[in-house]
């Protein structure tokens, strides 16, 4: 079994992460925004892995295993937001979402 | 080993191909107009790091991810969305504001950041990952983990599944558990339908309980 | 015990009376009572005065002094309590006390049914307080703490009458005009300071050859500036007359016997200073001089007679500076002495015909009172003959003193002495005579209720009219061969107490001829203008005098030349201050704060834009510089 240099992940997170934090800044639709932060939260469990994986220390999946749960945590809540705002406000525009504007 | 040998062994193919997947079904996934086709490239790119995680000896990650993920999180989505008929975007959220394209250049910057770190010379990984030529270490032997000593191989179930219910990690456990529940109460709070006493009227009574 | 053990005893009463009159929780049932309480405390102080005064001249001291506690303790100053009887300070006390105490039991019946009985009692007490505290002070501190306490006093009892608004307002005037004196007087202590390092009188005058000419110099005129406002000299006499909205005991307390003569009491005080050839003492002598003639001729004018006495009062204090100024010091006290007498006789004669007239001060609308006033008609006489200075009346010895040195001094002191005496002998005959002669010019039905006054009131005129009968004795011309009293108690400490005494008896008699002469002959001037004629008299004096006369009953618009120059400005600036600069710079500067973190914090909820979009740049920012810290530290 050959050897798969670190940085490939490393490399592979970054652009996952990036991609995910653009996405998040530039799409104004709620739902995609909230894809984009599952985006990010797997990039993450992806650098957790790879690191448990270079260290052989299992504690790593630990916490890739954790950030599952909290992205399932995070997704059901945020739609349950979005499905009560939307009934609210017809609109999945991020943008109408201003209520604490200063 | 030549670079040739090298980059033409199976797992480097089968890495380089998941990996290509994973940032091409992600490019895909945000700039898709159709939500519900955003979703399935979403699908795509969370197998693709699945893939990953096999390569990285996480199988049992792997299988979590595809299930969680895949099976729960992406198919919540698919539902919301077609609750809410949001399935094509309006025209009018098209176009990008002011200020986004800052935040992308932050982004962009903030990959850079990660790059440099990772191929410099001194996270501890690189220690690792600097010797191609050199023959790679087995699978680590039970005894060799900093924290866990097992019986069981590295990223087994058996071995994740201590490493979860170690002393060490328990109290995260808990924690994650407790952030559960709380989520699923919130959920079922949020489900019922607020009674907003605003002034405004605008939120008032639109939704019986 | 002997009494000089215990100077602060004369303090004791009249503060006692003013603690128990002022913070008396209820007005005890007859009102009666706080009077007497008062009368009783300037007695107590009285009694007091003269046993110092003889324990003094028993013991052979030339000063006593008595520190209690220390006052004030800063750096190196250190300021005691300390009070100082010496033959100067006794002299005032017992002037002060013992006219103070007729005038308060004149005020029994004087105030009898003044609603604000009780105040006027307190204030009383309390001035007689500070005014002892000013006499027996044995530093410039506490001194002044007597100066301003008796200011404060004589602001309050001018105002006494506060509903009315010209009370109020010559209340006002008195006391601003007096801090001009009295910034005078705070800089010339602190030059003192600077010096002599002491504020104490005696070790003042120990470490006299420490102070340059230019010290003693801006020293003493410092504290001259002092007493020009205290005692009402030019150029600050200006609010002395129109004190005279207070209550009559207090002008004649306050603004004739006592009060005004503390700035003639400071210069004689510090008459080692003051006797220095390179002091401003010529000034103080021809401010005096020019200030004496200067009154003397408005008095002439006036048809009130309160102000009548009181641009008297302003003349005669003039002269008492003329004789400070030329090192006649204790002429200087005989004068002050013999004028407290007179001058307050003369004030409580005009009180009691202002009761009896029921408030009216105008001249022109009395007349012919001798047979209905017989005790004020004598007791004014009296006091008016002893101000012309007709001989052997109090007045003529400490006139003729003063002017006798003035003599010996500068011919043109004189000059102004004498033309002086002679328009005192006229404005005081035409007071008497078109107050007490001349026919009545009353209605029917106010004639009707003209009465002597009570017997508490006359009695405090018959004393002070026999004081000023012969109050003379204590200075009689050693220039004679006769003995001066007051001359040889105050020797001790006065230098030249017997300056006068060189002169030839012949030049002596020569120039109280001339003194007798021009008093009485104002007197007949007047007398032969107002005796019988009265209104008409005053017709034909003004027909005389011309537009003179319009001067002099304008009082040289002094007034109004204070008002245009000074006053208007002043109020002009304060005018424009407060529409420009209070409006636009403080309330600017308030305003200013307000508006600018209202507008910092209006551009700052513009950060709060309510977009995620825009939180989460600044979160990205933020992880880019964490992370940017984290690469560059780890490096």
């Amino acid at each position: 079994m050959q050897f798969v240099p670190l940085q490939v992940y490393i490399l592979v997170a970054a652009l996952l992460f990036t991609i995910g934090a653009a996405g998040f800044c530039t799409r104004r639709n709620v739902l995609v925004m909230l894809m984009c932060v599952e985006l990010m939260l797997t990039s993450a469990s992806l650098v957790f892995v790879a690191a448990a994986r270079a260290h052989t220390d299992v504690n790593g999946q630990v916490i890739a295993l954790f950030l599952i749960a909290l992205a399932a945590v995070e997704v059901a809540v945020g739609l349950a937001l979005v499905v009560a705002v939307f009934h609210n406000r017809r609109s999945v525009d991020v943008d109408t979402m201003s209520d604490l504007k200063g | 080993m030549s670079l040739v040998e090298w980059a033409s062994a199976p797992q480097f193919v089968i890495v380089t191909i998941a990996s290509l997947l994973a940032v091409v079904s992600a490019m895909m996934m945000v700039t898709r107009r159709d939500v519900v086709r955003g979703a399935l490239w979403l699908v795509m790119t969370l197998i693709a790091v699945a893939v990953l995680f096999v390569t990285l000896a996480a199988d049992l990650i792997a299988v979590v991810q595809v299930l969680v993920y895949v099976g729960a999180v992406v198919v919540l989505f698919l539902f919301v969305i077609m609750l809410l008929a949001a399935g094509k975007e309006p025209a009018s959220l098209r176009n990008a504001g002011p200020g986004r394209w800052a935040s992308v250049a932050v982004a962009f910057g903030l990959l850079c950041l990660f790059v440099a770190a990772g191929f410099s010379g001194d996270l501890p990984q690189l220690q690792w990952g600097q010797a191609p030529t050199a023959p790679p270490p087995a699978r680590p032997s039970p005894t060799q983990g900093d924290v866990i000593a097992s019986a069981h191989p590295f990223g087994s179930p058996a071995n994740v599944g201590q490493a979860l219910f170690s002393a060490e990690n328990v109290l995260t456990l808990e924690v994650i558990s407790i952030l559960l529940i709380a989520a699923m109460v919130g959920v079922m709070v949020l489900a019922k339908g607020l009674r907003y006493d605003s002034q405004a009227g605008d939120t008032e009574g639109e939704r019986e309980a | 015990m002997s009494p000089l053990d215990t100077l602060w005893l004369v303090l004791l009463g009249p503060a006692l009376g003013a603690l128990i009159n002022g913070l008396w929780p209820q007005r005890l049932r007859g009102r009666v009572t706080h009077g007497v309480i008062a009368c009783v405390a300037a007695g107590f102080a009285f009694v007091v005065a003269i046993l110092q005064h003889i324990a003094l001249g028993a013991s052979g001291q030339e000063i006593v002094r008595a520190s209690y506690f220390t006052w004030i303790q800063a750096g190196n100053l250190t300021v005691d309590f300390a009070l100082r009887l010496d033959p100067l300070s006794s002299v005032m006390c017992l002037t002060v006390t013992g006219v103070g105490f007729l005038i308060h039991v004149y005020s029994l019946g004087y105030m009898a049914h003044d609603r604000d009985y009780v105040r006027f009692f307190t204030n009383m007490n309390l001035f007689l307080t500070a005014m002892l505290i000013l006499v027996t002070a044995s530093n410039l501190p506490l001194m002044f703490v007597g100066w301003e306490g008796v200011g404060l006093c004589s602001y309050l009892l001018i105002g006494f009458w506060h509903r009315r608004e010209s009370a109020s307002r010559a209340g006002f005037k008195a006391f601003a005009v007096n801090r001009i004196g009295d910034a005078g007087f705070l800089v010339a202590m602190f030059w003192c300071w600077k010096v002599f390092a002491t504020l104490e009188f005696h070790e003042i005058f120990e470490r006299l050859e420490l102070a340059t000419a230019v010290d003693v110099r801006w020293i003493t005129l410092l504290l001259f500036v002092g007493a020009t406002g205290k005692s009402a000299q030019l150029p600050l006499y200006v609010w002395l007359p129109d004190a005279m909205e207070g209550p009559t005991p207090v002008s004649a307390l306050i603004h004739a016997a006592t009060m005004v003569t503390a700035g003639v009491y400071l210069v004689v005080r510090m008459h080692p200073l003051f006797h220095h050839p390179e002091s401003a003492g010529v000034l103080v002598a021809w401010v005096g001089a020019l200030t004496a003639i200067f009154a003397a001729t408005i008095a002439v004018g006036q048809r009130d007679i309160k102000r009548v006495l009181a641009y008297s009062t302003v003349s005669q204090l003039g002269y008492m500076f003329l004789a400070a100024g030329i090192g006649a010091y204790v002429a200087a006290i005989f004068h002050l002495v013999t004028h407290a007498f007179f001058k307050a006789c003369l004030f409580l004669g005009s009180g009691s015909v202002i009761h009896a007239c029921h408030e009216e001060q105008d001249i022109m609308n009395m007349g012919g009172l001798k047979d209905k006033m017989r005790t004020t008609h004598w007791t004014f006489l009296a006091a008016t003959l002893a101000i012309a200075g007709v001989f052997p009346l109090a007045g003529f010895f400490s006139k003729d003193e003063i002017l006798a040195h003035a003599f010996q001094a500068n011919r043109g002191l004189y000059v102004i002495g004498i033309a002086c005496a002679l328009l005192t002998a006229f404005y005081m005959g035409r007071v008497l005579f078109l107050t007490f002669y001349s026919g009545r010019r009353m209605r029917d039905q106010a004639w009707e209720k003209v009465h002597e006054s009570p017997p508490s009131m006359t009695f405090a005129l018959v004393v002070l009219a026999v004081l000023a009968v012969f109050g003379g004795l204590l200075g009689l011309p050693a220039g004679l061969g006769l003995p001066h009293f007051l001359a040889g108690y105050l020797a001790p400490l006065l230098p030249d107490a017997h300056g006068a005494a060189h002169m030839p008896a012949r030049l002596e008699l020569a120039l109280m001829g001339i003194s007798l002469a021009l008093a009485i002959g104002g007197l007949f001037a007047a007398a032969s203008l107002f005796r019988v004629r009265g209104a008409q008299g005053e017709e034909r004096l003004r027909k005389a005098l011309g537009g003179v006369h319009t001067l002099l009953a304008n009082k040289w618009y002094v007034d109004e030349v204070y008002a245009a120059v000074v006053v208007s400005p002043l109020s002009r600036l304060a005018q424009a201050v407060s529409d420009r600069f209070d409006p636009r710079v403080v309330d600017g500067l308030v305003n200013g704060v307000a508006a600018a973190v209202g507008w910092g914090s209006e551009r700052q909820t513009r950060t709060q834009t309510g977009r995620i979009r825009d939180y989460v740049l600044v979160i990205l920012t933020g992880a880019f510089l964490l992370v940017l810290g984290l690469i560059a530290l780890g490096r």
